[in-house]
């Protein structure tokens, strides 16, 4: 899978990290700058301007405090930011998944098997490391 | 990361199913003419060309002319952006998370 999955663990109530994941101005604490709103359908921008980086997002998934997901479009790359959350204890974890970065392609390479001669090598770096 | 027009397009190429499947024919071979990629799809051969053109914006695929025909051989090298751009989210929301967390248990 080339997708990226990541788990984070915070020592605070599920409800404090959902409203930072969901709060507009908590989010550009952390994340960056942005018109966020959690409203299924409702379309904003993260922007930062320091690395000239706008990310289009259209919110996807609310289901308060369990699951947030969102499209993350920022240059060349159309992806799904998810955000899973579950609270043990004084323990929320948090897991996120960004899913889209053309995995399927990568698989393609699989399968090829010969003429490769003179760009095995990138080929090889290709399928490995993705 | 820069982000030049080639870049943009290397994601663009690869968004669609058709050109995902002309990589993986042309991943099974060194080296295939149009005549020989065409009949693997519903298109006729002006849409595999136009499809093939894209691929070739983007340094996807190359083509060399061999007396009447064009022979199209595949170049992996810019998938190697999309891998650059997932290593680049992994580092970034490793990154916010340690703000999160600093304003989380603050």
């Amino acid at each position: 899978m080339a997708d990226l999955s990541l788990d984070f663990e915070f020592k605070s109530p599920i409800k404090k990290v959902w409203a930072a994941l969901t709060n507009s101005d908590t989010l550009a604490q952390w994340v960056m700058k942005n018109n966020f709103k959690p409203i299924v359908g409702y379309k904003c921008q993260f922007q930062n301007e320091e690395i000239g980086l706008i990310v289009d997002s259209e919110v996807l998934v609310v289901d308060e405090p369990n699951k947030l997901s969102y499209t993350w479009v920022g240059g060349p790359v159309n992806t799904i930011v998810t955000w899973t959350l579950k609270q043990e204890g004084e323990t929320t974890y948090l897991h996120l998944e960004q899913t889209g970065f053309e995995n399927e392609n990568v698989q393609a390479f699989n399968g090829a098997k010969y003429g490769w001669a003179y760009k095995i090598e990138e080929l090889k770096k290709v399928i490995e490391e993705m | 990361m820069n982000t030049t027009h080639q870049k943009h397009d290397v994601f663009v190429a690869i968004a669609d199913p058709s050109r995902r499947k002309l990589i993986r024919l042309l991943a099974g071979a060194e080296e295939l003419p149009l005549h020989e990629l065409t009949p693997h799809f519903q298109m006729g051969r002006t849409a595999v060309s136009k499809h093939l053109a894209i691929l070739k914006d983007a340094d996807l695929v190359t083509n060399r002319k061999v007396g009447r025909e064009t022979k199209y051989r595949l170049n992996p090298a810019p998938l190697q952006e999309v891998k650059d751009w997932l290593a680049y989210y992994e580092k970034f929301w490793n990154e916010r998370a340690i703000l999160l967390k600093n304003i989380l248990e603050e």
